[in-house]
């Protein structure tokens, strides 16, 4: 059974490792990272460097802003993923094709699921590994083990969040007629969730 | 004709799709046969309710009610067994435009089923056989709307399937294309094999079909052989024949003219066209047997006089 679906998801997972949306997602990851680095730099500059809050206070700023920017976008990966993956194929007929085979459409959305654990894991992981060390020569300071681990770990919170939308999306991608119907939804669902939490 | 020499067998098939302005009876009680080894077409206009059949037929929708079973099969229930063992080329699909027409044929083969030995030595066979093999390393985003339907007809031969289902395969194509997907179709049938052809263009793949099944309003109006449908046509309309003459072709006029329910003879370039009220054939064998006659063919109505004749009309 679960054959069928690893085959969808390694046609999926080659499919976007070769789009430019994909990379333009992760790119947008490194940037906010920075970005965040940035501001953290220049807000404790401001204040006179590192005696007001100390090496431990701007680890902590830095890995609030971290989670601050996962928080945006991370479930933008997830919708980015997820808006098409059932509606594109919808529109561009390839779907006809795929269900013309014996399989289960279970499996198609299955395999859609594996692909986007692996690309978010992929996407979240490869872009804090660059910019976090990036992000933290910025700040001048010494970083331990610990704080690293710390940082780390929010990959799998972020992971989760983009996992959650991803599936919202997807939902949106199987019973919308169009693509750009799920994208709405989707982006709708996204500012309500995001929003809402600062009342 | 026992149960197992049909391929597909419906029964009182019904469809009923509803939204908010109503419902539409897609399929209202249709009940087909298709003999195994067959070219067999669907003919109706479009709305007709042939797409909808063959959806129902390979399990992407469920009927409403009635039952249907192909290769022996029920659809509703082993589907999946019905689409490993059936190529379709549906209506309206469409490839993965960024990956190369092997690449394409590759991932369906695989959702097929198919090992990937047999898939290495099959992709470059039924490339060859629609034409596309010098292609198979091309992106499908640049293909022609005619190279598409090639690489379509394609990936439904992946799996040499006993059955082969195409729903509206000419549309779209040039007249060399439609060429190729007649006489392959023919080959088809001529290796064992049933191909179903679903159009609305009688005129462009029809004649092929040796059996049709007549759609209007989503029921069947008429269904069976060509010969078998013509006979009642005939009955109604007349029969007419065609002669080929070697010579003394004036003498034979006169005689022609004289048979009993013979309503209409012409010459045309040593072609004489006979129309009579009823079955002559036994008279223009005994006089093809007298004269210098190279050929007499009783001529067979085309499918678009049999669609007008037994709905009674034009496409409606």
């Amino acid at each position: 059974m679960m054959e069928k679906a690893l085959i969808v998801a390694r046609k999926e997972i080659a499919e976007n490792l070769k789009s430019v949306r994909y990379w333009a997602i992760i790119g947008l990851f490194i940037l906010l990272y920075i970005a965040s680095a940035y501001a953290i730099g220049f807000a404790v500059r401001g204040f006179g460097g590192l005696a007001i809050g100390g090496r431990a206070r701007t680890v902590l700023q830095l890995s609030n802003q971290v989670v601050n920017a996962l928080t945006y976008i991370a479930p933008l990966l997830g919708i980015a993923l997820g808006f098409g993956a059932i509606a594109a194929e919808r529109e561009k007929g390839t779907i006809r094709l795929v269900l013309a085979r014996p399989i289960y459409r279970d499996d198609l959305i299955n395999g859609k699921l594996i692909a986007a654990v692996a690309l978010i894991v992929l996407a979240i992981a490869l872009s804090t590994a660059l910019a976090v060390p990036l992000a933290v020569a910025m700040q001048n300071v010494n970083v331990t083990s610990e704080d690293f681990t710390r940082l780390a770990l929010l990959v799998l919170p972020a992971t989760l969040l983009a996992l959650a939308f991803y599936a919202l999306s997807l939902f949106a991608s199987v019973n919308a007629g169009r693509s750009s119907h799920a994208l709405v939804v989707s982006l709708v669902l996204w500012i309500f969730f995001t929003f809402s939490s600062y009342r | 004709m026992g149960m197992a020499e049909y391929v597909i067998e419906t029964e009182n098939l019904v469809k009923v799709y509803r939204d908010r302005s109503g419902e539409v009876r897609a399929l209202d009680g249709v009940t087909v046969r298709v003999p195994r080894g067959v070219l067999f077409g669907l003919f109706g206009p479009n709305g007709s309710g042939k797409t909808t059949l063959i959806s129902i037929l390979v399990g992407l929708q469920l009927p409403t009610s009635g039952t249907a079973r192909v290769l022996g099969y029920d659809c509703v229930r082993e589907s999946i067994e019905i689409r490993r063992r059936v190529g379709l080329l549906p209506e309206n699909y469409g490839f993965y435009e960024y990956m190369t027409a092997r690449e394409n044929l590759e991932y369906l083969g695989k959702l097929d089923g198919l090992p990937a030995q047999e898939l290495k030595r099959r992709i470059p066979e039924v490339l060859e056989l629609v034409g596309l093999r010098e292609w198979a390393d091309a992106k499908v985003k640049g293909f022609s709307r005619g190279m598409t339907q090639r690489l379509a007809l394609a990936q439904a031969l992946l799996k040499d399937p006993e059955l082969l289902i195409l729903d509206e395969p000419t549309l779209g194509l040039d007249p060399q294309g439609t060429a190729m997907f007649r006489k392959l179709a023919e080959q088809l049938v001529k290796q064992g094999k049933t191909v179903l052809i679903s159009t609305h263009l009688l005129h462009e793949i029809g004649h092929v079909c040796t059996h049709a099944a007549l759609l209007r309003k989503g029921r069947v109006i008429a269904q069976g052989s060509l010969e078998e449908l013509a006979k009642a046509y005939r009955e109604a309309k007349g029969y007419s024949y065609e002669l080929v003459v070697a010579g003394g072709a004036e003498e034979l006029l006169r005689e022609l003219k004289g048979v009993n329910g013979v309503t209409y003879v012409g010459l045309e370039n040593d072609v004489i066209k006979v129309r009579a009220s009823r079955d002559i054939g036994g008279e223009l064998a005994e006089l093809a047997a007298r004269y210098r006659i190279r050929s007499l063919v009783p001529l067979a109505p085309s499918w678009d006089e049999l669609y007008q004749f037994y709905q009674g009309g034009g496409w409606e």
